[in-house]
């Protein structure tokens, strides 16, 4: 039985897929906000100094494929359930600081930008 | 891209495209921040060391807050720039001693390293006045050099800063905003990824690559 293409958005990336790969762009699926999250439609995107984190595979753990970047600029096009303080088409913009969890020690004291469990934009 | 909430940074200005934002969040913040935080004051002497993607962002913040600026490049080509951007003073430190040169000029109460070049920064912190703060963001494993007769005499301090929270982007956008601070960019398209990222790593850009789509 043949597989059934089923049609799905898909949005240009530049990735890499393997430590020191090079950048290819591709076509990917375009991700869902899960809650608390929100999907940002890119405008720009700065390139880094730091970038050779993702790019050359430096980062303990790192996945791929992966795309860098972490000077994000561009408007939120859809919003996770419960995300109640943005607007969709409101002008955002995302750096080195990916996410943190809120409830490790460092959180605790206030101090989110040393979280024990952090996400870093373009490499974690 | 997905992002969670905690991470988004608003309040970007109007007055500003979005390639002209995208590095006020990284290279931006990062200087912005260790600066307002270094315990420097109006008319203090604050070096910059490195004049490139950081650099010519941190020469214009000092510029604004008023302290007394000395952008420290290699070779004398940026020297005419470097003061454009706000650079009271340009040192030149492959021609001469740029810590020597600091010390007559009174000592640096902060030196802002910019460039991931540790030996240029081992070289630079004897540049220092008296409890005077040398603070690093510029990225490199390589080993900074320095002795504890270095740090002891003149209670001289070492420190790390790492870019900010997104409200703390937000103040650097305000600020941008307020006193016309911008970065120099070239941009390319999405599609010329692997170029940009080149062109970034050749250290020859003016100063900030930023990819557009």
């Amino acid at each position: 039985m043949a597989t059934k293409k089923v049609a799905t958005a898909t949005m240009v990336a530049a990735q890499i897929t393997k430590p020191g790969g090079e950048f290819e762009v591709v076509e990917r699926e375009i991700p869902k906000p899960n809650a608390g999250e929100v999907l940002i439609k890119v405008q720009a995107c700065g390139v880094c100094h730091s970038d050779v984190f993702g790019k050359e595979g430096l980062w303990p753990g790192i996945q791929y494929p992966r795309v860098p970047g972490h000077e994000v600029v561009g408007v939120i096009d859809e919003l996770g359930a419960g995300v109640k303080e943005w607007t969709k088409g409101q002008r955002v913009g995302v750096g080195y600081h990916g996410g943190h969890d809120n409830t490790c020690l460092e959180c605790r004291r206030g101090g989110f930008l040393f979280c024990r469990n952090p996400q870093f934009d373009g490499f974690s | 891209m997905v992002a969670p909430v905690e991470a988004l940074v608003a309040a970007i200005p109007d007055t500003l495209s979005a390639a002209e934002a995208a590095p006020l969040l990284c290279a931006g913040v990062t200087t912005f921040n260790a600066l307002r935080h270094s315990g420097a004051s109006p008319g203090s002497l604050v070096a910059v060391q490195g004049v490139g993607g950081l650099g010519h962002l941190a020469i214009q913040f000092e510029n604004k807050f008023g302290y007394k600026v000395v952008a420290i490049g290699r070779g004398p080509e940026n020297s005419a720039l470097a003061k454009t951007l706000g650079a009271n003073v340009y040192i030149d430190s492959q021609a001469v001693n740029a810590a020597a040169e600091l010390q007559k000029l009174g000592g640096a109460h902060v030196i802002l390293a910019t460039a991931p070049n540790s030996k240029s920064m081992s070289e630079l912190i004897d540049g220092l006045a008296p409890k005077g703060k040398f603070i690093v963001v510029g990225l490199s494993s390589d080993t900074i050099t320095v002795t504890p007769l270095q740090l002891i005499v003149g209670e001289h301090t070492i420190q790390g800063s790492v870019a900010g929270t997104p409200t703390d982007s937000e103040d650097t956008m305000n600020f941008a905003q307020l006193t016309g601070v911008r970065p120099m960019i070239e941009t390319y398209p999405l599609e010329k990824a692997a170029e940009a990222y080149a062109r970034m790593m050749s250290g020859n850009a003016q100063f900030r690559v930023v990819l557009t789509m």
